[in-house]
């Protein structure tokens, strides 16, 4: 079963005075249920644009993304996912247990199974000793552990994280790893951007990369390892080879 | 409707905490308190008759900063979860942009009810002290305000969503204000002048008018309490008028990319 469905993809950016900036044209690809799929592009790729709207943040000017068979951004999609933004900084004024709490309600999560599920997942990313500080008086990386908690609250079906070890220290790093693959077990199905490509070697099945908003290459990471040393070899020299205007970049 | 009652009391009670960890609601309460205060003293250095005078300050002071209270508070509603970029996990849960918005209503009515009273207690703590007595018509001045705080959360939050925080605080304010201010303009205009006098009534009654629902005149002059059928005809009107700007807000959201 497919989770994640996307068919000649166009996003666009209207701006006033001029014509619209497309950061994704005629993005087609898949992701299977049960599949850690890491999604790489160098900075301005297309990458945030394509996640959200594979959350249905962000309408297609063409094609269609569907989620589980379901529309992105509907309410039956919206069930099955659980989404971490690229650095939010959550509100200042509350605790990560507050934070929880609302966002528990919000997804419908209600009597003595919301307490022990929101204690379960603040243990489980490691800040449950914070859970009654202000957001304020907590670190980058313990707003992103919160951040990875509030996306596992309901149980989801489908990860999609953004941008997911931003912030985070080797300890964090390495938690993370283990919280993903405690979820491969589960069967969740992983979507995920990042820029640290050690991580994506170790956690992903397969990779997605995207150059100007085109994808350039779908590959299994096995395959990657056995033609390469090290997957940022390969990233740099499929971006480079990309690159069109060569001699430019070089003057 | 059930998940939406728990949109609301989520947000709300968020807000609510938000509200009293912020410092601006302390400040402006302060700031009531000191002027009010000021007002009262008047009566130690042997000035009678300042009954009126204190009443007044107390009602503009408590109808003024529960205004500007109000307007900030939902001004940030949803522009400070897009800035903060957690508007992302907010749309991620299994509710629609119009629960979203609703939701941020209700929580920012809520809470700027729950100032203003906040800030009545206080007046009326002081009006108490100075010995300055308050008629029944107060009641009616707390209930009509809270409804038209309602009114003004939706109007605020409506233009928060076309504009920068700012500029939604900004307008809110200058249609607050301005409303009663060209309704004074309406009953100066020169009647010589039909056509002025005219397109002065037509701009009137077109006008969104958040002086509707302020009894702080009346109270301070101590008027007898006015017909419960205008409370209920106000009622309907902030109702009405709050309802179609918040479906202004939403004709903008629904599709906006975040």
């Amino acid at each position: 079963m497919l989770a994640i469905s996307v068919d000649n993809l166009t996003v666009e950016y209207r701006r006033a005075f001029s014509k619209p900036l497309a950061a994704v044209s005629g993005l087609s690809f898949s992701v299977e249920a049960g599949e850690i799929v890491g999604f790489l592009g160098v900075n301005g790729a297309g990458k945030t644009s394509t996640i959200k709207a594979v959350m249905g943040f962000t309408p297609p000017a063409e094609g269609r993304v569907s989620v589980f068979g379901f529309e992105a951004g509907s309410i039956q999609a919206k069930r099955k996912v659980g989404f971490l933004p690229e650095t939010a900084m959550y509100s200042p004024y509350l605790t990560p247990l507050e934070t929880m709490n609302l966002y528990a309600d919000l997804h419908g999560i209600s009597g003595p199974e919301k307490k022990v599920r929101i204690i379960e997942l603040l243990e489980r990313v490691g800040i449950c000793e914070k859970r009654n500080a202000l957001n304020k008086q907590l670190s980058k990386g313990m707003l992103q552990r919160l951040g990875i908690a509030q996306a596992l609250l309901g149980s989801p079906e489908l990860l999609v994280l953004d941008e997911v070890s931003s912030g985070l220290d080797p300890i964090g790093r390495r938690d993370l790893r283990k919280v993903l693959n405690e979820e491969r077990e589960r069967g969740t199905t992983v979507f995920f951007s990042s820029h640290n490509l050690g991580e994506v070697e170790l956690l992903c099945d397969r990779i997605l990369i995207i150059h100007k908003g085109k994808l350039v290459v779908e590959n299994k990471i096995e395959e990657i390892r056995d033609s390469v040393d090290s997957l940022e070899e390969y990233f740099v020299s499929v971006v480079e080879g990309h690159f069109e205007p060569t001699l430019e970049r070089a003057a | 409707m059930t998940q939406t009652v728990r949109i609301c009391s989520a947000f709300t009670r968020t807000s609510f905490l938000e509200m009293i960890r912020r410092k601006d609601f302390y400040a402006i309460g302060i700031l009531m308190l000191v002027m009010v205060a000021g007002a009262g003293t008047f009566g130690f250095f042997g000035v009678r008759g300042l009954s009126v005078f204190v009443r007044d300050v107390a009602f503009t002071a408590i109808g003024l900063f529960s205004t500007i209270f109000a307007v900030m508070a939902s001004a940030r509603q949803i522009t400070e979860e897009i800035s903060r970029k957690t508007l992302y996990p907010l749309l991620a849960r299994p509710i629609t942009r119009w629960q979203l918005i609703f939701g941020k209503w209700a929580a920012a009515w809520v809470i700027s009810s729950a100032a203003f009273l906040a800030f009545s207690v206080i007046g009326i703590a002081l009006l108490t002290v100075f010995s300055v007595p308050v008629t029944a018509i107060f009641l009616q001045y707390l209930i009509l305000k809270i409804i038209g705080l309602a009114w003004l959360c939706g109007l605020t939050i409506a233009l928060s969503l076309y504009a920068t925080p700012a500029a939604a605080i900004t307008l809110s304010l200058i249609i607050c204000f301005g409303s009663s201010a060209c309704g004074r303009i309406v009953l100066l205009a020169n009647a010589d002048h039909p056509m002025s006098t005219f397109g002065l009534n037509v701009a009137y009654s077109l006008l969104p008018h958040y002086d509707y629902f302020d009894l702080g005149a009346k109270a301070t002059y101590a008027w007898p309490m006015i017909p419960w059928w205008v409370i209920g005809a106000l009622l309907a009107y902030s109702a009405l008028h709050g309802a179609a700007m918040l479906l202004l807000g939403y004709v903008r959201f629904r599709s906006q990319p975040i």
